[in-house]
């Protein structure tokens, strides 16, 4: 792996080390289609803790930097990738005390769980599954991808024997996949609207904004032109090549989301009930299930526009007749469409991007769509994965000022229409002709069932780490 | 509805609260904040109000009331004193100078007018706000149920204008135009371009005598001694956050002291004029520098060189101060780059509130947490309010086409 030719990689310079930097900051993998996270328990303070993350921090043990996910030789023969992170607490076990980190940010050192978190959040963890403040501490999450079911198989194993011998426990295991043309299960093409950044190795496609390297990693320069804090801690730069995670397991349900589509669809002359419910759909999410964006093409789902990204909607659609309004990539991304001007709203939205790594789990549903109305008992969903350089700047104000804002984009009382809680009557407006149409009493389609806050660190800070043991 | 136009107007009462009694103060504030919100709902010209215990620069408790009020001022105290009563005088009893009973002459007596001030939805009254509200409730609530009876699609716009207008005349809800007696016509725009070249001449020796001498003065005294700006996680920064976002509208205190001299004094009244005169002649609507979020927002000096700023803004305040760095950051440079520790600046309107991280640190170690905090109209936003005035506006148009009938109905 040391041999990877890097050159054209490290080349970035700037602040961005692609040697220090964990594969997954800029690849999602996606060669390796079977996935496992662990979230687990170390054993505080304990000598073995310190050993299993030395052991864990070495290449040969599947631990990829970014130049290796980058480098297709290794990226192509690997037959897996592991990747760690750490809550405030996990940095707790290896004895960093709240004065060590008192130059994280409070919402990374208080946790996705506390209170004034779940407010900004809109959260209820107290109804969550796994990392709720009643249940077991989370201290590092373990994202394993595999090549192959059994390669999943085989180094789950071996993370959790190690784990195991250094009296740590996996406290929840989620799984994820990668579906045929990225779909998620609500039948939506995902992720085609991504962030990359300056200086980083991928090359990416035409159209995809370019952000500054400090908006996903720590120490470099932001959005703003100002290096991100990159905390130090006992003396040490530890921020350096980090960034932060969150994870939240969003469960879909599936029968409600199509039930309520079929069930509210009005089919124009000639079009089937199908095709009504797609493109009611289609307007709750401001895309095609294949990609296509409503802005754009508001008739069909046009395949040659899978991955479009060249659009705005203050520039395509500014009274919100293609894409209502409220739809979820609006709310997600907003483009040009905030006050005052699309040439301000650019810099605005620019300022709080995220760089999605999640995945599906539980299986798909086989077509047709009609018959998803049915629920079969089956938990499916997201493993939603984001990292950005600042949650409070980035992901926090995404969720609490767009997403879930029933204000957003001079609404009234409307959340998003897929993420929304239904606390008493949840609506939905579609701009149109003669006048607008709305969704009324529309139940909840996701649930968040556990979440948490993790930090990222580089390879020298994760080596460094496993040094602090004080006696 | 009110036959004139109705004006609102800033009252900031500021008062000394005797030694010793400012915890005593805080402490019945925040135990008895339902009670008062409760009652100052019944003040009909009320805004926003709110009570805050702040220090000036020399450290001694003051105790403000902040209202934003539609009318006379008389009129308004009157309500105050009727409705709020003995709140009143357990209030300001803990303040130096207050006899019971007093209320309407001590409120006038220390009542502190602002340098600037920002209405984002001039003329109209609270009154008008909520009935705008109504009206446009009733008309959703009619098309929720056209929808449901399916009625709708066969309809022309100017059917469906005419059968809500119906609705509402049958339900008694007043529509059509009011009188706002916001600035009309160029003049009042052209007496502000007159004044402009005035501005820039003054703006320009103090942009440059700071350049020169006090930006240079304030490097080496920050260098000498750093600001001490509080962490994220430093508990006065939680107990502000614990009662933001409780709703969609928040509430901002902001006091800092001036950095001291003359110069400072000038550039920072120079500049909240300029603010104060450009409300006056462009009326601003809806939108201070870029931003809609903010209902109303003042600046008020002190006599011992302590800035206070009251603002009553929509949504969170990562994003309210994310505003002000995005977009509104040289104006309020302009007025902060004057005051303690706020971030380097130069030529007083660069650099400043566009540093992030600094201008949000800086906002937070000045920022005082309310003790009683008011909102006529909590679940309205900026926009939300002006668009239902134009609804209730346009309802009352003569719907003689579809075109006109649309246009009204694509505000639904």
């Amino acid at each position: 792996m040391a041999g990877a030719p890097v050159t054209g990689l490290a080349a970035g310079g700037g602040g961005v080390d692609v040697n220090d930097v964990q594969g997954i900051v800029f690849y999602a993998y996606t060669e390796h289609p079977y996935a496992s996270y662990l979230l687990v328990n170390l054993a505080k303070r304990d000598p073995r803790t310190f050993v299993w993350l030395r052991e864990l921090a070495h290449s040969r043990n599947g631990l990829r930097r970014a130049t290796d996910a980058g480098d297709p030789a290794v990226r192509g023969k690997a037959e897996e990738h592991v990747q760690v992170a750490f809550t405030a607490r996990g940095l707790g076990a290896f004895g960093l005390d709240p004065g060590d980190l008192a130059e994280f940010p409070s919402e990374f050192v208080d946790g996705m769980s506390d209170p004034l978190r779940a407010r900004v959040l809109g959260d209820t963890p107290a109804a969550w599954t796994f990392g709720g403040p009643r249940q077991d501490e989370i201290h590092a999450v373990l994202m394993l991808f595999a090549r192959t079911s059994q390669s999943l198989t085989d180094v789950a194993a071996r993370q959790k024997a190690a784990l195991a011998a250094a009296g740590g426990r996996v406290v929840h295991e989620d799984e994820g996949r990668v579906f045929a043309d990225r779909r998620e299960h609500f039948g939506f093409r995902d992720g085609i609207a991504q962030p990359h950044i300056h200086q980083g190795p991928r090359r990416r496609r035409t159209k995809e904004p370019l952000v500054p390297p400090g908006e996903l990693l720590l120490g470099c320069t932001n959005a703003y032109g100002e290096a991100t804090v990159s905390p130090t801690v006992r003396g040490y730069d530890f921020g350096s090549s980090g960034t932060f995670v969150v994870y939240r397991k969003m469960r879909q349900d599936v029968a409600a989301f199509w039930g309520a589509m079929y069930d509210r669809a009005r089919p124009r002359a000639g079009e089937s009930l199908d095709g009504a419910a797609e493109r009611l759909a289609a307007s709750l999410v401001g895309r095609w299930p294949g990609g296509a964006p409503l802005a754009l093409h508001p008739d069909y789902d046009a395949a040659s526009a899978a991955n479009e990204n060249d659009f705005g909607f203050a520039r395509e659609d500014p009274h919100g007749h293609r894409c209502p309004f409220g739809a979820h990539i609006r709310r997600a991304n907003p483009r040009d469409m905030l006050a005052p001007s699309p040439a301000e709203s650019l810099v605005e939205t620019g300022r709080h991007r995220l760089f999605r790594r999640g995945r599906p789990y539980g299986p798909p549903l086989a077509l047709p769509r009609s018959t998803w109305r049915v629920d079969d008992g089956v938990d499916r969903g997201l493993i939603f994965i984001a990292l950005c350089a600042s949650l409070r700047r980035q992901f926090e104000f995404v969720q609490q000022t767009w997403v879930q804002s029933p204000k957003f984009a001079e609404l009234y009382d409307e959340p998003d229409p897929l993420m929304g809680q239904a606390t008493g009557g949840r609506r939905f407006t579609l701009q149109g002709k003669p006048v607008r149409r709305c969704l009324v009493d529309l139940p909840s389609f996701v649930s968040i069932k556990g979440g948490a806050y993790f930090f990222m660190p580089g390879l020298r800070a994760l080596a460094w780490l496993a040094t602090q043991r004080r006696p | 509805m009110a036959d004139r136009p109705i004006s609102q107007h800033a009252l900031t009462v500021i008062a000394s609260v005797r030694a010793g009694k400012g915890e005593d103060l805080v402490r019945f504030l925040d135990a008895s904040s339902d009670g008062v919100v409760a009652r100052l709902a019944k003040v009909t010209t009320l805004h926003f109000g709110r009570f805050v215990v702040f220090d000036d620069a020399a450290g001694n408790n003051l105790l403000a009331f902040e209202s934003n009020y539609d009318g006379d001022e008389a009129g308004h105290l009157a309500e105050l004193r009727d409705c709020l009563g003995d709140d009143l005088d357990s209030i300001f009893g803990h303040c130096e100078g207050y006899t019971p009973q007093s209320f309407g002459s001590f409120a006038r007596e220390h009542a502190v007018k602002p340098r600037a001030y920002y209405i984002a939805h001039g003329g109209l009254a609270v009154r008008q706000i909520l009935h705008d509200q109504r009206v446009r409730a009733t008309i959703e609530g009619w098309l929720d149920a056209a929808e449901a009876a399916g009625t709708l699609r066969t309809m022309s716009p100017r059917a469906i204008a005419l059968a809500l207008r119906q609705h509402l005349a049958d339900r008694k809800l007043e529509v059509g135009p009011v009188d706002r007696g916001l600035p009309r016509g160029p003049w009042a725009k052209l007496a502000l371009y007159a004044m402009i070249p005035g501005i820039a001449a003054v703006g320009l020796v103090l942009a440059a005598t700071a350049r020169l001498f006090y930006e240079p003065a304030d490097e080496r005294a920050d260098a000498k001694a750093p600001p001490q700006l509080i962490g994220d996680q430093d508990p006065a920064e939680n107990a502000l956050e614990e009662e933001e976002d409780l709703q969609p509208q928040n509430g901002l205190t902001h006091v800092v002291p001036l950095k001291p001299g003359l110069f400072r004094r000038t550039a920072v009244r120079f500049a909240l004029g300029f603010v104060e005169q450009a409300r006056q002649k462009l009326c601003y609507e809806g939108n201070l520098g870029g931003i809609a979020t903010i209902h109303f927002a003042r600046w008020s000096l002190l006599p011992d060189g302590t800035l206070v700023f009251f603002s009553n803004y929509d949504g969170s305040w990562e994003s309210y101060l994310g505003d002000f760095i995005d977009k509104a950051h040289i104006f309020l440079t302009a007025i902060w780059t004057n005051t303690k520790w706020f971030p380097r600046t130069s030529f007083l309107v660069l650099d400043g509130a566009s540093s992030e991280s600094a201008f949000k640190r800086w906002a937070r170690t000045f920022q005082r947490r309310n003790q009683v905090w008011y909102s006529a109209y909590g679940n309205l936003t900026v926009t939300n309010v002006l668009n239902n005035a134009k609804i209730r506006e346009l309802a009352g148009g003569h719907m003689i086409d579809d075109e006109e009938a649309a246009r009204w109905l694509a505000l639904l």
